[in-house]
């Protein structure tokens, strides 16, 4: 059993987390962030320009991890 | 997102009873009155507007590529285990991984649709689409631009045969379940990534429907083409491919999932037209970015080599 629900673990992260952790973090990370902007009366015009800036930070500085 | 009305509940009543993206359209329903960003609208009479087709189409486009692209890399093992061991155990390894998936789909995906509510399902999964979109698309610009190398089906092909061939001999009678357990394995694992974007992508577009018929054709041409050649793919495009559903998983993801947290996207649809187009044009130029730190690189290289075997200087 132990067995089964440790190798279910690992299918799940690394099917979702594999070796770039960045790319999960990252994504967390900026829709807590969004959400504290919607929260706090931020336009929403100005939350998605964020959210996208941030995530396309995220996938910037993985290929740039990636590439050192 | 606790002081806004609940936007999900006529939806998620919608949803109830539309789990697959099918509405009749009849009586009682006011014309377009559960227009919902992401998912766009019926007029009465059947008619879908532009909106739904539009989603609808980049819905079952987005399944297609994905699942192409997981087929290929399971038609490469099935290829294996049928050529160096036994085809019908392959095949019924194959068939029962086919329908371990359609089950997990049709459970999974109708569970999402009808239990959780609309905005929970847009954040969580929107947050997972933009997870895995990320990961696919970052891959793909890394491939394009040579910084890593690219799926190779022919090697993979000749890896999973050599690994088969140290296996014990098939029997003479029977099933053998070597090729009946890589099969089944090789599939399911391939396709439980298409399921996880065809259930999380159709439920959250409330186009499950969609996404099923984009996989489903996928796999079927997929196949079709295998069964022709009676070789790996090695011709399919799958970086681009792969590249194209990374902008598009990522796309999405950050429109549900931005929904999901309370952002009223300017524009609503066509937020997730610009979306697509800001990040597709962003992956072009990290390609080029990554293709001329490769060949600086590589040049450094040589010429630092060069320079320590003392060659000749221009």
């Amino acid at each position: 059993m132990i067995r089964f629900v440790r190798a279910f673990l690992h299918f799940w992260s690394d099917f979702l987390i594999g070796d770039r952790l960045e790319l999960f973090i990252g994504p967390i990370a900026a829709l807590g962030g969004a959400a504290l902007l919607v929260r706090a009366g931020v336009a929403g015009e100005l939350v998605g320009a964020a959210l996208f800036i941030a995530i396309i930070a995220i996938g910037g500085l993985s290929i740039g991890r990636a590439t050192r | 997102m606790g002081r806004r009305t609940d936007p999900g509940a006529s939806k998620r009543t919608e949803r109830a009873r539309f789990p697959m993206g099918i509405n009749n359209g009849g009586p009682g329903r006011a014309e377009a009155s559960h227009s919902e960003p992401g998912t766009g609208s019926r007029l009465a009479g059947g008619r879908y507007d532009c909106r739904v087709s539009s989603v609808a189409i980049i819905t079952i486009l987005s399944a297609f590529l994905a699942s192409a692209v997981e087929f290929v890399e399971a038609v490469t093992i099935v290829l294996a285990v049928g050529v160096t061991r036994q085809w019908r155990s392959a095949l019924i390894g194959v068939a029962a991984a086919i329908v371990t998936l359609a089950v997990l789909i049709v459970v999974f995906g109708s569970a999402l649709a009808l239990f959780v509510p609309i905005g929970v399902l847009r954040l969580i999964v929107g947050g997972f689409l933009v997870i895995y979109g990320l990961q696919w698309l970052t891959k793909a610009v890394l491939r394009a631009g040579g910084a890593k190398a690219k799926h190779d089906e022919t090697a993979i092909f000749a890896a999973n045969v050599a690994g088969l061939t140290d296996e014990p001999p098939v029997p003479a009678q029977g099933m053998d379940w070597i090729s009946f357990t890589v099969a089944f394995k090789g599939v399911l694992l391939e396709g439980l990534e298409v399921a996880f974007i065809v259930v999380t992508f159709g439920a959250s577009a409330n186009l499950l429907g969609p996404a099923i018929l984009g996989a489903t054709l996928a796999g079927l041409l997929v196949v079709a083409i295998a069964v022709i050649v009676h070789r790996p793919l090695e011709r399919v495009p799958e970086n681009a491919m792969k590249f194209v559903v990374g902008v598009m998983l990522t796309g999405f993801g950050t429109f549900w999932s931005g929904e999901g947290v309370g952002i009223d996207w300017p524009g609503e649809d066509l937020a997730i037209l610009l979306l697509l187009a800001g990040y597709l044009g962003v992956a072009l130029v990290g390609v080029w970015v990554v293709r001329n730190f490769a060949r600086r690189s590589a040049g450094s290289t040589l010429a630092g080599e060069a320079g320590e075997a003392g060659g000749p200087r221009p």
